[in-house]
This record gives C-alpha cells, sequence and structure tokens, in this order.
C-alpha cells in the first residue's frame, strides 16, 4: 500500500494497437489521449516514423531523431500541452523513462557501411573508409538517454530523472520511481514512460529467451503517465482518472542457461497471490498465436496483448492504461495488472477508483 | 536530509586501465601514472588516434564460466569487463551473501550503447547482406542467451543470477552519468530499507570501430596528439579535449543492519545524492550551470551538510572546453562563497573518459583517496583556468586527511548526477 496515495491524472500512448482498441468503443479516448491526428499505419506492429515527423514540432529536429524519441516527444508535448503547468511546475518535475533502446533507430546508417567494411581486404583501407563515413552526429543518434533529454529540453523539465532499461519489469521500476519523488521526495508531479521500438534487432536479442515453440514479434508501443499527489491535484482542479492501489514484484531471474521457458507455476502463483481485483490485466512475455482484440477470459480475466505482438518495456504500462480507462469510465472499482518478462521477473501493478 | 537507513561501502572492485586491484590502482595514483597511448584496435591505427585502454588480459576471469557467457565476453568488450569485475569481487562476498536473503539484494548497473564490434566479425564477400542478417549468420544461441544480439540489461541479469540479486535490478542507460546515477538509486533504496544490499556500479567501452570513430567525429576527443599521455588536460588554458577510455566498476553497498549482522567494516558512508536535468542542448552543457548547480546543492542537502565540510571534489572534468569551465564555475560558486577552499580534480587524464562507466571509476578513485589521505592532482593541469574557493590539485598529488568528498559526473544531453561520501569513524 502506498504511504502517501499517488494518482495517474492523465496518459498519452501511442501504438498501432489503437486501431483495434477502437473496436472496444469510443470510451478508452477519453482516457488514454493519443497525439491528433493519430498516425494510422498499415503495419500492425509499427507506428510509421514519417508520419510521427508530421506531428513534431520542429521537423529539423525530428530528422535527427530515432523513432523512440521522436515518439516519446510528441507525446509529452502533448501531455504538457493539455495540462496546464507553470513554468516552475515543468522545472520541478522529475522524468523517469524505461527504453527497449532498439538498435534499428539508426542501423541504416551503419547497415551500408559493414557491408563494405566487411569485404575490404585492406584493413586499414576499411577502417579509414568507415571513419570517413560515419555521419558527425551519429553518436548523439545512439544516445541512450536521447529520449528523455531532448524531453527536457522541449518541456523545460528540469527535475530527478533515470533512464532505464529494457523489458518489461522497467516498466513497473519508472512508475515505482515516480511514486517515490511524490511520497518521500517531496515532488507533487512526476512524468513517467516506457518506450518500445519495434526492432528486427529487439527481436533476435529477446529471441532466445522465450519458451521454446513461441515466438516474439515486437510492436511499438509508447505510454507516458502523469502521476500527482492530492494536493497538487487540488491546487490545478483536475480530477485524477485512478489511484495506485499496490505495487508488487517477485524480481529472481530465471536460469540464463536452460532451455525450459519461465515456470507457469511461478507465474500463476504470483497472481493468485496478488489478485485482489474483479478484473485482472495480463501481458505475456511472447506472442503464442492468439488473434483479436483483448477479450475477457471469464473470471475477469484480460489478455491485454492479444493479437497485437510484444509490447516488451511498455506492456505493464500499457495493461495499466486500459486499467485506468477501465475505471474512469466506470466498469469496475479496480484492475489488477500482471506483467512477466523475458528473465521471469513479475510485476504487478493495482489500481482502484477514487471514490 | 532524508531519514533512514544509513548506507555503506563495504568493498569495491574495478577494471581499470590503471589496474584491476585496489591495489594496483593505488599505486598508479601515487605514481601519476597516465594511461593515454596509441591504440592497439585496428581502427585507432588506421585513424590514429588515442585512447586509455585496459592493458590486462582478462580471459583467466572467466574461463570457468558458461560457454556462452565466454562467447560473448569475446565479442562484447563491456561483458568482458563486467563479469571479470564481478568475479574478481565474488569471493569477498561470502559473509554479506549469507547474511542477506536473495530478496533483499540488487544490482544497478551503468550500460553504454550496444554497438556491434564489426571488428570481431569475420571479413570476406557480404553480397549485400544488412549487419543483422551477417549477425544472424554468425550468432550462436545457447540456453536463452543470444551470443550476437545481446539486450543492454544483460550485464544485470548476469549479475543478479550469479549473485542471487533478486531484490531487484536496474540496468541504467545514462550515458556518462549512468554509474553514478545507479550508485544513486541502489543507495536510495537501501535507505529507504526496500533493500539491505546492492552491488551498484557500471562498465563501459568504446574501443569498436563505429563506437570510436562515432565518438571522434563528434569532435570531443584530443586525438592526433604527438604525446598521448598528455592529450587530455582538464581545467587547462590550452585543453583540447577529452582521452576515450573503458572499464567497469562495482561498490557493494550495504545497511548498517546488515554491515553488524555480518560483522564487516564499513570503508565508507554514502550520505547523499542529487540528480537533475539541463534541459539545454544534446550537445552541450548549459552554460548558465544551472542544471549542474542544482544536482550539487541537491546533493548536498541531502546529505545534510554545508559546503564548508567539504574536503575534495572529484570532478567530471573531461578536459572539453565546455564542461570545463561551466563545472568550475558551479563549484566556485557553491563552494567559494562557504569561505574555504575546497580541495578538487579531474582523475580523466590518467584513466580517460569511461562515459557508462566514468562515474564508478571515480567514485573508486576518490574512495581510495579518502582511505589513504591521498588527494590525486591533474597530473596534465599546467595553466589553471581561474575559479575562487577552488583549490585546483595540479601537478602533484598531495597529502591531506579527506573526511567528506564529492563525486560529479555530467552526461551528453544534460543529465548531472551527484554523490556525496563520508569517512566512516
Amino acid at each position: 500500500m502506498c504511504s502517501e496515495a499517488v494518482y495517474i491524472s492523465d496518459i498519452v500512448m501511442v501504438s498501432p494497437a489503437f486501431a483495434s482498441l477502437q473496436e472496444l468503443g469510443d470510451k478508452w479516448k477519453e482516457v488514454i489521449h493519443a497525439p491528433s491526428p493519430l498516425p494510422e499505419t498499415d503495419d500492425p506492429y509499427s507506428v510509421d516514423t514519417a508520419k510521427l515527423m508530421s506531428l513534431s514540432l520542429s521537423e529539423k529536429n525530428s530528422k535527427a531523431m530515432r523513432k523512440e524519441v521522436l515518439a516519446s516527444l510528441i507525446l509529452c508535448e502533448n501531455l504538457l500541452g493539455r495540462d496546464s503547468f507553470s513554468h516552475m511546475d515543468r522545472a520541478a518535475m522529475s522524468l523517469y523513462l524505461a527504453t527497449g533502446l532498439s538498435f534499428e533507430g539508426y542501423a541504416d546508417q551503419i547497415n551500408t557501411i559493414t557491408s563494405t567494411f566487411l569485404e575490404n581486404s585492406d584493413e586499414d583501407a576499411a577502417h579509414a573508409m568507415l571513419y570517413k563515413r560515419i555521419h558527425p552526429l551519429f553518436a548523439l543518434k545512439t544516445l541512450t538517454n536521447a529520449s528523455v533529454c531532448h524531453i527536457a529540453q522541449a518541456l523545460g523539465i528540469r527535475g530527478r530523472n533515470a533512464t532505464i532499461g529494457s523489458t518489461s519489469y522497467a516498466g513497473l521500476q519508472v512508475i515505482k520511481e515516480g511514486c517515490k519523488e511524490l511520497q518521500k521526495r517531496g515532488a507533487e508531479i512526476a512524468l513517467v514512460g516506457t518506450a518500445n521500438e519495434t526492432a528486427l534487432f529487439s527481436n533476435e536479442s529477446f529471441g532466445g529467451i522465450v519458451p521454446p515453440g513461441s515466438y516474439i514479434t515486437g510492436s511499438d508501443c509508447f505510454v507516458f503517465y502523469l502521476l500527482e499527489t492530492e494536493n497538487s491535484l487540488e491546487k490545478r482542479g483536475v480530477d485524477p482518472l485512478c489511484r495506485i492501489k499496490k505495487m508488487e514484484c517477485d524480481a529472481s531471474v530465471a536460469d540464463l542457461f536452460c532451455e525450459q521457458g519461465v515456470s507457469q507455476e511461478k507465474e500463476l502463483q504470483f497472481y493468485k497471490n496478488h489478485r485482489e481485483s474483479e478484473k485482472v490485466l495480463f501481458s505475456a512475455p511472447y506472442d503464442t498465436g492468439w488473434d483479436g482484440v483483448p477479450t475477457t477470459h471469464g473470471d475477469g480475466l484480460i489478455h491485454t496483448h492479444k493479437g497485437f505482438g510484444n509490447f516488451g518495456v511498455s506492456s505493464l504500462l500499457f495493461s495499466g492504461a486500459l486499467g485506468a480507462s477501465l475505471i474512469s469510465a466506470g466498469e469496475t472499482k479496480s484492475v489488477d495488472c500482471f506483467d512477466i518478462d523475458c528473465y521471469g521477473r513479475l510485476s504487478a501493478l493495482s489500481l482502484e477508483a477514487i471514490k | 536530509m532524508s531519514n533512514g537507513n544509513r548506507v555503506f561501502v563495504v568493498d569495491y572492485q574495478a577494471i581499470s586501465p590503471l589496474g584491476i586491484t585496489n591495489e594496483e590502482i593505488l599505486q598508479s595514483i601515487e605514481q601519476k601514472r597516465l594511461c593515454g597511448a596509441p591504440l592497439s584496435m585496428r581502427a585507432g591505427k588506421s585513424i590514429g588516434t588515442i585512447g586509455a585502454e585496459v592493458k590486462a588480459p582478462l580471459s583467466d576471469y572467466y574461463t570457468h564460466e558458461h560457454e556462452v557467457l565466454r562467447e560473448m565476453c569475446n565479442f562484447n568488450r563491456k561483458m568482458e569487463l563486467t563479469l571479470s569485475c564481478y568475479n574478481l569481487l565474488e569471493p569477498r562476498l561470502e559473509a554479506l551473501y549469507n547474511a542477506c536473503a536473495p530478496d533483499r539484494r540488487a544490482v544497478a548497473y551503468g550500460w553504454g550503447i550496444d554497438i556491434v564490434n564489426i571488428d570481431k566479425l569475420p571479413k570476406g564477400p557480404q553480397n549485400g547482406r544488412s549487419l543483422i542478417e551477417i549477425l544472424q549468420d554468425h550468432n550462436r544461441r545457447l540456453g536463452k542467451i543470444n551470443t550476437m544480439f545481446n539486450p543492454n540489461d544483460i550485464a544485470s541479469m548476469v549479475i543478479a543470477r550469479k549473485g542471487q540479486l533478486f531484490g531487484w535490478q536496474k540496468t541504467i542507460l545514462t550515458a556518462c552519468a549512468s554509474s553514478s546515477q545507479a550508485i544513486g538509486t541502489a543507495f536510495e533504496s537501501i535507505r529507504s530499507g526496500d533493500i539491505h544490499m546492492a552491488l551498484a556500479g557500471g562498465g563501459d567501452s568504446l574501443f569498436d570501430p563505429i563506437s570510436f570513430s562515432g565518438f571522434s567525429k563528434l569532435g570531443i576527443i584530443a586525438s592526433r596528439c604527438e604525446q598521448p599521455q598528455k592529450s587530455c588536460k582538464p581545467f587547462d588554458l590550452n585543453r583540447r579535449g577529452t582521452l576515450l577510455g573503458e572499464g567497469s566498476g562495482l561498490l557493494v553497498l550495504a545497511s548498517e543492519e546488515l554491515v553488524e549482522r555480518a560483522g564487516i567494516t564499513p570503508k565508507l558512508e554514502i550520505l547523499g545524492y542529487g540528480t537533475s536535468l539541463d534541459g539545454y542542448k544534446i550537445t552541450a552543457p548549459d552554460p548558465s550551470g544551472s542544471g549542474i548547480y542544482t544536482a550539487i546543492t541537491d546533493a548536498l542537502s541531502d546529505a545534510d551538510i554545508s559546503p564548508e565540510v567539504v574536503d575534495y571534489v572529484n570532478m567530471h572534468g573531461t578536459g572539453t572546453i565546455a564542461n570545463d569551465e561551466v563545472e568550475l564555475k558551479v563549484v566556485s560558486d557553491i563552494y567559494g562563497k562557504s569561505g574555504h577552499s575546497v580541495l578538487a580534480s579531474s582523475t580523466k587524464d590518467r584513466h580517460g573518459h569511461q562515459i557508462a562507466a566514468a562515474g564508478i571509476q571515480e567514485f573508486i578513485i576518490t574512495a581510495l583517496a579518502m582511505e589513504h589521505s591521498l588527494v590525486p592532482c591533474t597530473v596534465n593541469l599546467e595553466k589553471p583556468l581561474s575559479a575562487e574557493g577552488v583549490d585546483l590539485v595540479q601537478g602533484e598529488n598531495r597529502r591531506h586527511n579527506l573526511n567528506v568528498c564529492v563525486s560529479n559526473s555530467f552526461a551528453f544531453g544534460g543529465v548531472n548526477s551527484v554523490l556525496v561520501m563520508r569517512k566512516v569513524k
């Protein structure tokens, strides 16, 4: 139980999953905000970077960003632009981001260079060519903390921060960090988010970790929550979407050299131990081939990732966004969101209605 | 000051260009050893530049590991530096492990960007294949781990699995502030009572052709110097850029309760941590220094100490035009006002800028300095920038009792992280 109540006051998200979510009706749109116009996509797993660029404030700047950075910046511009925050509010705001850290965003720059490099039998000449062809801003495009820094620069955020990697377990960590800011460090507002960019490289990275017979399809998903104290909500005259009731985890790491997948017994026991709500939203670390939109599995269980691919680092926050939507729409009093990552680490985020 | 448990540093281990044992590193500091040299990697030879490499052979420290880890170490230098560091430390962790349950132990690890080391790939016709296709051909998958496609939190996971550190694991990806933030987050978690013990640090190496070329192109490296050892001159009027380095390191942090239960004598106490964002430019620190000012004053406030009790500041001091001027100005503003002159130096001219491992490297050097009452000088500082209230230690190390020290780490993009530590009496 949180020592001081922390509320989720706003959520922004962009993902190809939006297209499927529309089949749930319009209520989610009142809660989970997206950039407008929504960047539609033909790819069920990927948001089109060019379409994202058309939403950014500065086309010049956006060209120097990888998709994760661009999407995160657009979402935070959208979020803070909608809620009225003073310069002082923004400066004091803390910012925690979990990133899947895709290699894809700059792979295009080095793909051809690498082939040429490896084919050149004169190694000194190959290195000289490589050096010549690396773009001067290449290192900046690869910066692991680029999203946080661009958001800070564009929106005037100056507070405590971290960029954390890289699986869905990190989603719980950024929410915990945000809560700590509000509960222990005297802050009133924290911006927390997760950025998962689909990428062939990421799929290969995590491909060995899923259970035998399963496969992984990475999917774009970028989600940001605004966390606030009751005092801040009162000052701003804002009604929150829901309250954070509880956060739990089991961070024991599975045997990295064992062929067996994550223990289902452990997973089910965790759900059983921490389930308190009527509705349970859960994600899986791999796509076992289910299709369709999120559907009730009976007994209040909802698989939030069904058919969307794997949201990676954004999995828990995606479930949380749907949970907040259900609570805010009055469909349930509370939800438990469960997640297991590819190392077998389990996370639980419980949300509840205000009244 | 945030009330909570006291947090002690009970041990530390670094893999550094200065050495791979605490004794070797101390000796290198005492001898003012400078590690800048022409790079052994092929890119270094052809591009003609320099760096501070870990020269010690490391393979002996992981020959007993699973073949996947050995292969990963061969391909990924950061992993080799990290695994060697943990394995050197592990025999000294038994008492703490015995006294602390796995779910009360954690690991926070700073990690740099994973760029494929294409020097390790077989040369020959590629038939137009992309890098990923080339890597797929050479990938080996044994158990859950791929040898060529390492998730960026693989080091944290390997350490967590080996040490049964199951309270939580965090991989901090904040460029040059990564390992400093890793220490900060572990410190706060022990202080708040979430866990009793943590390994905190980081590992990084940019000595592969793509990373190295990319950083060279930024124009922040003092390259093509006739005297490699003298290339990096933090806080000097004639500074021309930084010296890239590589390394890894881990602190062993423990709560007061655990230290007592395990019967261990701590080396230091961490008192405070501050972090902030410049929000200025990706390429340069805010010239007003306001973000750095906030991080330092927050850390001092968190530690509940005033600037005049700080004996020594281990500066971020990269040797670049932009960083050193702003950092020195802010340090002068904060410490100079207190009326006493704080000792300060940067040691990057000795071991290079280790990016994600910079914070842990410099924390350990500061810890050694405190243990041995030795203020490490900036060896290459000849014509110092002037700053009121800051005694830049140049040329020669000094003997001085160091009770309270501060370590500054600032990252590309304007992430600032500051740690305050005190000698245990």
